[in-house]
């Protein structure tokens, strides 16, 4: 069950090995291993801390690795610089969104195509993020640090797919959102998922990353600690702990709803409580 | 602004610059200069701030252009229009050393190093006075300088060239890079900008426009010293004047260094008696204008013009 998907068919988007990062003196990952096929969506789960973010930091190159090696597309990564990852193929859209306030929504869009592969497809991508979030298509001339966090979000997304991806790096999109906004956003997520666009997708939103990731990673303290696809996943004993576990922080009420979905998600109504 | 009434408006500032100081008298003929040099330095430290860059060490510029063009004048009769060159190429130079040797500092931690070198430049310039006459100070060879005329049009068109190219920068999709890089350089890096080379790209324009504004007054003047060419004066009016003008603007740094130069004067010549009056009132008044009009005349003028466009739609019935 824990095995990793089979990915000898070709190869795979993205493989890291046991790579060890972090800031200064704190390594915050260390060891971490994992992969990512073509056209797959894969999710990093984790408690707050847990080394999710730093992932994605060494994964696009906005922190130096101590240890191990990054493979994308079949060529070590290891040590290429943040914005040649862009250019490459790899784009983020950064936790807590980091869109640009003062600029417009066309503007922070227009940004994104700055690489010369993505800037040759400016009017392309317009097109397909409009397509995706008709709200941007409204509000183009406005201020994006005017607009709600979930239409800042979407501006996030699609500011990372305006550089063309081939693989897309989503850190923490439901973070801040209302509960019909992260529908809202989960929902485009899948859409840009069947264009065929790679996702890797960091969240702590556990139940809504599982419904749209094919496989997920769970890491602790820096290590990745279980893996396997979304339904053995979301099965999981371990997993589940973590996910009720963080619930327990948010209060009573919502710590009853999730252990109750849980134990559905379970088939045994009564095995989690 | 389409790009052919660009042009056109840039080769008519060409033509005043060319005509206009043969006609002014020479005291306005020197203001015009000192106007044209405090545009220089004004429109190179707004660019670099409108990059999140602020500089303190724009003094450093003024005085390695000055320098260049006089040690130059005085070992090889260069002609003043040729020294242009080398002292652009040091200053841009200077320029690329600064944001290599800052790296990643921002804000105050940037601004500190800049001022650090500035400074640096003054003591050195100082220590070798075999090469700079040290505080004695440096004539420049008197018999290669050109006439009051010549040398204000230089200016002039100097200052008419750096607004220009910074309003063709602020058209470009540079402009974006850098605006955004103000606000954090690790998101420009995520959309596939390489901050860094933004980053020497923008300190070596700045700082071969403000060596510019060195190489003018150093001909000018005809003489210079490291207190002069240093002078930390210069890096206050450098940001003074966007500050006032509007800041990260094209227009504000030019306006803003004409609205302080006339105040300057204005002062200066009504409290003539004596000097530390003139200069109160002309601090209080850049204190308020600073405080009032956050964004600057520009700003200001930009909400007269909405609020009286407001005002005529309302007395037609519009809604």
């Amino acid at each position: 069950m824990n095995t990793p998907m089979s990915a000898a068919t070709s190869t795979p988007m993205l493989e890291i090995d046991g790579i060890r990062a972090g800031y200064k003196d704190a390594v915050a990952i260390d060891g971490v291993s994992l992969r990512v096929a073509q056209g797959e969506v894969v999710c990093l789960l984790g408690a707050n801390g847990a080394g999710k973010t730093t992932t994605m930091r060494a994964v696009t190159g906005l922190i130096p690795l101590m240890k191990g090696t990054i493979r994308y597309q079949g060529e070590d990564i290891s040590n290429m610089p943040a914005h040649d990852r862009v250019t490459a193929g790899i784009c983020l859209s950064p936790e807590g969104r980091q869109i640009f306030p003062d600029l417009t929504v066309m503007e922070n869009l227009v940004l994104g195509s700055f690489n010369p592969r993505a800037r040759a497809l400016r009017k392309e991508g317009l097109e397909r993020v409009f397509t995706l979030f008709p709200r941007l298509l409204e509000r183009t001339t406005q201020a994006a640090g005017s607009m709600s966090g979930g239409e800042q979000q979407m501006l996030a997304i699609a500011r990372a797919l305006m550089g063309q991806p081939k693989l897309l790096a989503l850190d923490e999109p439901s973070l801040g959102l209302s509960p019909k906004m992260v529908t809202a956003v989960f929902e485009s997520i899948r859409a840009i998922a069947s264009s065929g666009i790679t996702i890797l997708l960091v969240e702590q939103n556990t139940r809504a990353a599982l419904t749209i990731a094919q496989r997920g990673y769970v890491l602790s303290t820096g290590q990745v600690v279980h893996q396997g696809t979304a339904e053995d996943l979301a099965q999981s004993e371990m997993v589940q702990k973590a996910f009720i576990g963080s619930a327990h922080l948010h209060g009573g009420r919502r710590s009853r709803r999730d252990r109750r979905l849980a134990a559905a998600a379970n088939g045994a109504p009564h095995a989690a409580g | 602004m389409n790009s052919t009434r660009a042009w056109m408006v840039i080769a008519a500032a060409f033509l005043v610059a060319l005509v206009l100081p043969h006609f002014l008298p020479p005291g306005l003929s020197e203001l015009a200069t000192r106007l044209s040099t405090l545009i220089l330095v004004a429109v190179s430290w707004n660019m670099m701030a409108n990059a999140g860059l602020i500089s303190l060490g724009h003094s450093g510029f003024w005085g390695l252009g000055a320098y260049t063009a006089a040690l130059l004048a005085n070992a090889v009769h260069m002609p003043f229009w040729l020294t242009i060159v080398p002292a652009m190429i040091l200053g841009g130079g200077f320029g690329v050393l600064l944001a290599y040797i800052t790296g990643r500092l921002r804000g105050l931690f940037f601004a500190i190093s800049t001022l650090a070198m500035a400074e640096a430049l003054r003591v050195i310039a100082l220590m070798v006075p075999k090469l700079t006459g040290g505080a004695e100070g440096l004539f420049v060879f008197d018999e290669i300088r050109p006439g009051r005329e010549t040398m204000t049009s230089f200016a002039l068109c100097l200052a008419v060239a750096t607004v220009a190219i910074s309003y063709f920068l602020s058209k470009s999709r540079f402009q974006y890079a850098l605006r955004a890089m103000r606000d954090s350089e690790s998101a420009v890096q995520m959309l596939g900008v390489n901050p860094a080379r933004f980053r020497m790209g923008v300190t070596a324009l700045s700082g071969a426009i403000a060596s510019c504004a060195g190489v003018i007054s150093a001909w000018y003047t005809g003489y210079l010293d490291p207190g002069a060419a240093f002078d930390m004066k210069i890096t206050i009016s450098a940001q003074i004047a966007p500050l006032f003008g509007g800041l990260y603007t094209v227009s504000g740094p030019v306006i803003g260094a004409a609205a302080i130069m006339t105040l300057s004067e204005l002062t200066r010549i009504y409290f003539g008696y004596s000097a530390g009056v003139g200069l109160l009132v002309y601090g209080v008044i850049l204190v308020f204008g600073v405080l009032f009009m956050p964004s600057g005349v520009v700003g200001l003028y930009g909400r007269w013009r909405n609020r009286s466009k407001r005002r005529g739609a309302l007395a037609e019935g519009r809604p």
